[in-house]
């Protein structure tokens, strides 16, 4: 179907579009810096988009992948001598393995049963990242090295700002490419009806561990442009508290829409930068906010505004 | 040859024998009716023959190879494909997609590949959206194609469940309860839409409760009373047998089976 084609790349060039007038407009490295923290979370929650929005399965863990993958951009430099821009791709796939051991007997569980399994999982991870202190450099983290490219240390927040931008881009062409395929429509299948898509002849428990191994290397690799944009890691960002974070971008957003990711990121990164104002409240106002959309826009901000756009062009 | 054979399948919940030493066979080509009263088993009976449910005891053959214990997208992939008398619509998607899911193992597809949307994705799409634009027609649905399905009337959902089946290209189909919900006008065009699967050369076993339906499509009729067979033959037989029509039919039902 063209039509369906022309669809998914304006979808793509449109985000290339604000993504390079934004690149043009921020005024300085403070801007860059906040717009490049929305790109990689946005990433990471692309993979939930997947995930829950798509496949219907929950991770409350999803900070454990995004953990894993800030500190390959740490450990592997200053231990293994490895390049620094190789370490989102040797992370990926060590998240990749990790979900792909771990979502085999996790992903047999449903509902509040899998969320508590991830969630052990994520937490898991974040303890190995704070205790093995003569590796993670514990509770205080560690330092990551920059990568020099033909001499260049790349440490200015505008490369960072293009290289995370670029990572979203692709991330964003692939799970739209996922719409329409076999695949896709199989992860829809198993979240309207389980029982049915396995009577059609798919594998429920092999699709699910698909959605969940593409997650955990969606996570993985934005938390190693984290780590190599910030230039040092941390063991909060693969805590619980980081995981609900992420979830909650994608639910705000709309679960199952691409643009919705970015903008429950967006809305995530940039409201307490707003909120810091208020001070002490700054946690519960962004509670609040949280609480209302979910509330009136139950399916989230973009399903909602297509809705809207929709009725007022009939 | 005999497309299924069930032998002797029995199964049980918390004590209570729903299935007790149940057997049927059916051949390409033929509707094999299984009627009983509600509560009987027969739903419990295609659970169990779909692999939802493993069988406590007994045989199960497709084309003479064993398939008890095997999972429903095994057997989807070895001939079998049934519909759910509480349906199992992909709610949230439209009627064509619910039917293209039904081509999963039709479709030469890789992850990767559709991840990265090789060429091959789009020649996959053409060929299965043609088959499940026909599928759609068949079982009358034509002009709802992109309608989601959660939005469509009970009986237009079961005959979605009917295209989706058939899209999977089975040999065995079982339908559960196809009618209900079906006014007579529809329950006619589900009755000659049953007899040409059957005419295509596909073994169909068809649960329900309306005898009018039952009686004008099927070659041979098993009646299941409390999991057990309690009697099986032609619907000439079935209708005359005094205890199918004690145990099953009751006096209003011998009535409504006479009119039939
Ligand atoms: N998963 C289950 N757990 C416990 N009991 C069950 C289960 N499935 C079926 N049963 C019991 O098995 C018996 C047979 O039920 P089944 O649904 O197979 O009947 P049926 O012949 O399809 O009836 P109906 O005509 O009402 O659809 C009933 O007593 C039912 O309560
Ligand atoms: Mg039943």
């Amino acid at each position: 179907m063209p039509h369906r084609l022309s669809d998914r790349h304006l979808s793509v060039l449109a985000l290339a579009g604000v993504v390079i007038a934004l690149g043009w407009i921020l005024p300085n490295a403070y801007f860059l810096r906040i717009a490049t923290l929305v790109w990689i979370f946005a990433l990471a929650t692309l993979g939930l988009t997947v995930l829950i929005g798509q496949a219907g399965q929950v991770s409350l863990g999803q900070a454990g992948f995004l953990g894993v993958g800030a500190y390959a951009a740490a450990i592997l430099p200053t231990r293994y001598g490895l390049p620094p821009l190789a370490t989102p791709f040797v992370g990926a796939f060590v998240s990749g393995a990790l979900a792909f051991l771990v979502g085999r007997p996790i992903l047999r569980l449903k509902g509040h049963y899998l969320a508590i399994a991830t969630l052990g999982l994520g937490f898991l991870i974040s303890l190995v990242l704070t205790n093995e202190v003569g590796w993670t450099g514990g509770p205080d983290g560690m330092q990551v090295p920059r990568p020099v490219v033909f001499g260049v240390s790349l440490s200015q927040p505008s490369t960072w700002y293009w290289i995370s931008a670029a990572s979203l881009l692709i991330g964003a062409w692939l799970v739209l490419n996922l719409d329409g395929t076999t695949t896709g429509r199989a992860f829809r299948a198993l979240r309207d009806s389980e029982v049915g898509a396995s009577v059609m002849g798919i594998d429920v428990s092999r699709m699910k561990l698909r959605a969940f191994v593409l997650a955990a290397v969606y996570a993985s690799v934005a938390g190693s442009l984290l780590g190599l944009s910030n230039g040092f890691v941390t063991p909060d960002q693969s805590s619980f508290l980081q995981s609900v974070e992420l979830v909650t971008m994608s639910v705000l957003g709309g679960a199952h829409s691409v643009v919705g990711a970015i903008l429950g990121s967006a809305m995530l990164v940039l409201l307490p930068q707003v909120l810091t104002v208020m001070q002490d409240y700054e946690t519960l106002v962004l509670g609040a906010i949280v609480v209302v959309v979910m509330i009136f826009l139950p399916s989230g901000l973009v399903p909602a505004l297509v809705d809207l756009t929709k009725r007022l062009t009939r | 040859m005999s497309s299924l054979r069930a032998h002797d399948v029995s199964i049980a919940f918390g004590g209570i024998k729903a299935l007790d030493g149940v057997g049927f066979d059916v051949m390409p080509g033929e509707v094999l009716a299984i009627i009983g009263p509600n509560g009987a088993g027969k739903t419990t009976l295609f659970n169990v023959v779909s692999g939802l449910y493993r069988p406590t005891g007994g045989h199960i053959e497709l084309d003479g190879r064993g398939i008890e214990g095997l999972p429903p997208h095994r057997l989807a992939g070895m001939g079998l494909s049934r519909t759910f008398q509480n349906l199992q619509v992909f709610t949230e998607m439209t009627l064509i997609d619910n039917v293209l899911v039904g081509r999963h193992l039709r479709e030469r597809h890789s992850f990767l590949g559709d991840l990265f949307r090789l060429p091959s994705v789009a020649r996959e799409n053409d060929t299965s959206r043609k088959r499940a634009g026909e599928l759609i027609r068949r079982v009358g649905l034509e002009g709802r194609e992109s309608a989601i399905a959660g939005t469509m009337p009970y009986g237009a959902l079961r005959r979605l469940e009917i295209a989706r089946a058939l899209a999977t290209e089975p040999q065995v189909l079982m339908l559960d309860e196809p009618a209900a919900g079906c006014n007579p006008f529809e329950t006619r065009e589900l009755a000659a839409l049953i007899r040409s699967i059957a005419d295509d050369g596909r073994a169909v076993v068809l649960v329900e409760h309306d005898m009018r339906l039952v009686m004008s499509i099927s070659d041979r009729i098993v009646v299941l009373d409390r999991g057990r067979v309690i009697a099986r033959g032609a619907p000439a037989d079935i209708r005359s047998n005094a205890t199918v029509v004690e145990a099953y039919l009751g006096r209003l039902g011998a009535e409504e089976a006479a009119r039939a």
